[in-house]
């Protein structure tokens, strides 16, 4: 049933962090990278990183990987001497928190308009 | 292609039955499903032996559900021309529609029918989002203080994890001991339906909190194209949103069969399907080794429970009950990878050293169809972070956790949290949390009684008390990290 192409081979499967957004493990370190050169390993912040991984803001908004993202962060972060307290959150989570039909709030339908 | 459709549903359990009645008819990309009125379209699919639910958004990798209980957002499909439906909590309607969607399809998603979309501007004295067990209690407590009361649940059926509970609980009296999960949220459903000041809407989803007039917003679903917007204010707002089950880093982690325990539990236990004929299941805590025990009585193989520790932290008593099946418990061990093609087909499995290390050589390779994750549970605080409350990373608790008081209310005067929530506990501290936040919102709102101040005082006596037993001491010493000192 599951189409032939984007399969991989059966051995060989990704380490999924982030579900909705499709980022690997190395994903996640490689936008690391990128994240420590643009900030500074001392001013990157876990927000910052978030939102350049992309990781966290798809669907379901974090719900099901957001522990599993903190702690590539944090063990990638403390190679390189700098610890990460989890300690209380940064950011705000948007709306709308559940996937709803964007048609909730549109007035009009485009034809009428 | 013309292959008829499997029927994986149990018709006979040891102690379960499903009254199921008239089968309808749904189709699924061109082919007929059967279906069951109180059948939610994913656990109907399920059922026909649809694994692979959609495509991932980039990779293009099959998915499936992984928490079937509205969170996890891996079930969408495109129902009646609808895209993007959570088919977890879409209860099935004769002759619906479901397609697969593929995000890397060239056609762009266009509704078949337009939405149906009723405003509503609704006050309440307290509004409690979750209708599990710590929802319910809350609103049970308030109840007789005449306060006009709403209780949003985005499942199409009230309870929570209470639902998919079919073991008798122990404990004491208090936490319902001896009585079936399942039991206990039908008790408490029926003692609610007695409050005509208590409104109990199902399908419906909290989707967001506007500061700083506040104003809680909320879906409520009438099919999948017909939608009660409700815009809510309250004196009070109580969130019991409950958990979603963690998942561990491995490769294939996310294969079709790879899932929650919970989730299987909830295929298992309320709808009477089985997700899988052979399975492996991660961590052998309390939730392991409870849903291997259950999926023993609905006739499924447990190749192997796992846990990294070198012991189980489960209860001896249902510990002992899966020896007695002659499961085979691996403690010290975790798991290589997943793999399979579309589907699990096989997991590796090695021992880990005292680091948890993974030990060459050690690997074991497992023909299942399933791999169960009962590796823990993060508290769902997206609502409460959208409110402004002061949230916590707290270990002992489960993760990300609002900071409050002795009565249950948040740094956010008029906010109140209990339950998982709260931090991860279990259905009867959820209950005693509810009460007493159920509880302070009446008082607080100056709706309170003198027997209802007395009720709160031995409500936190009792929690107190629990959490003293050496097996909550971790729990007491996370709650103690996040407790508001505020003079009552
Ligand atoms: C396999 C397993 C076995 C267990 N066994 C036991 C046991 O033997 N004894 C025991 O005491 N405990 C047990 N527990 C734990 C117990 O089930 C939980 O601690 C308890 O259910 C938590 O209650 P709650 O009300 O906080 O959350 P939940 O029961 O998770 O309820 C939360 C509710 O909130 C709703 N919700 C969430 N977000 C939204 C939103 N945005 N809008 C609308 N609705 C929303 C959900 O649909 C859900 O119905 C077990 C748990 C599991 C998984």
């Amino acid at each position: 049933m599951a189409g032939a192409e984007g399969r991989s081979s059966v051995r060989e499967q990704p380490t999924i962090v982030c579900r909705c957004m499709d980022k690997t493990q190395e994903d996640l370190i490689k936008s690391l990278q990128m994240a420590i050169r643009m900030f500074g390993p001392e001013a990157l912040e876990f927000e910052n990183y978030r939102r350049l991984a992309t990781a966290t803001t798809g669907f379901c908004q974090g719900r099901g990987c957001l522990s599993l993202v903190q702690r590539v962060f944090a063990s990638e972060m403390k190679k390189m001497g700098i610890e990460f307290g989890m300690d209380e959150i940064q950011f705000r989570v948007r709306s709308p928190l559940q996937p709803v039909p964007l048609g909730l709030f549109a007035r009009r339908s485009l034809e009428e308009v | 292609m013309g292959e008829s459709m499997q029927d994986r549903r149990i018709w006979e359990h040891p102690v379960l039955s499903w009254d199921r009645g008239t089968p309808l008819s749904i189709s699924y990309d061109g082919r007929s499903v059967t279906a069951y009125p109180n059948e939610t379209v994913a656990a109907a699919l399920y059922a026909a032996g649809v694994l692979a639910f959609t495509r991932s958004s980039y990779l293009h990798r099959p998915r499936g559900p992984f928490c079937m209980i509205g969170k996890c957002s891996q079930c969408m499909m495109r129902v009646d021309g609808v895209p993007h439906v959570r088919t977890c909590i879409l209860p099935v309607e004769d002759g619906m529609v479901i397609e697969s969607e593929d995000p890397h399809d060239s056609e762009y998603p266009t509704p078949a029918r337009e939405l149906r979309v009723e405003r509503q501007e609704l006050s309440y004295d307290l509004a409690i989002i979750g209708a599990g067990p710590a929802g319910l209690s809350a609103a049970l407590a308030a109840a007789p203080s005449g306060m006009r009361i709403a209780v949003l649940d985005q499942s199409p059926y009230p309870g929570g994890q209470l639902v998919k509970q079919t073991h008798k609980f122990f404990g004491t009296k208090e936490s319902f001991a001896g009585t079936r999960g399942v039991d206990i949220a039908r008790n408490l459903i029926s003692m609610l339906k007695e409050h005509p000041n208590v409104e109990l809407h199902t399908t419906t989803q909290v989707i967001g909190y506007y500061p700083p007039e506040g104003v809680l917003i909320a879906a409520r679903a009438e099919g999948v194209d017909k939608y009660k917007l409700m815009y809510i204010r309250a004196g009070r707002y109580l969130v019991a949103t409950g958990a979603m089950e963690r998942t561990l880093a491995f490769p294939g982690n996310d294969l079709p069969g790879v899932m929650g325990a919970g989730a299987a539990q909830t295929l298992m236990n309320v709808f009477g399907i089985k997700p899988a004929d052979d399975v492996l299941i991660i961590g052998a805590g309390n939730v392991g080794v409870i849903v291997a025990y259950q999926a023993r009585q609905a006739g499924i193989n447990v190749r192997a429970v796992i846990d990294i520790l070198p012991k189980t932290a489960a209860y001896l008593v249902h510990a002992a009950k899966i020896r007695r099946l002659r499961i085979p418990i691996f403690l010290e061990h975790t798991i290589k990878g997943a793999y399979g093609d579309g589907a699990v087909e096989s997991a590796v499995i090695y021992q880990v050293d005292r680091s948890f290390r993974p030990i060459e050589g050690t690997e074991k390779e497992l023909k299942v169809d399933g791999v169960w994750m009962a590796v823990g549970l993060s508290p769902s605080v997206e609502l409460l972070n959208k409110m402004g409350a002061r949230i916590k990373f707290v270990p002992e608790l489960g993760g990300y956790v609002p900071y409050r008081t002795k009565y249950m209310e948040t740094s956010v005067r008029g906010v109140y949290v209990a339950g998982d929530a709260s931090g991860i506990e279990e259905a009867s501290t959820a209950m005693m949390e509810g009460r007493i936040a159920g509880l302070s919102a009446a008082i607080s709102a100056g709706r309170g009684t003198d027997a209802m101040a007395e009720e709160r005082r031995k409500a936190i006596e009792w929690l107190d008390l629990f959490r003293e037993s050496p097996d909550y001491r971790r729990i007491k010493e996370g709650v103690s990290k996040v407790l508001i000192q505020e003079a009552a």
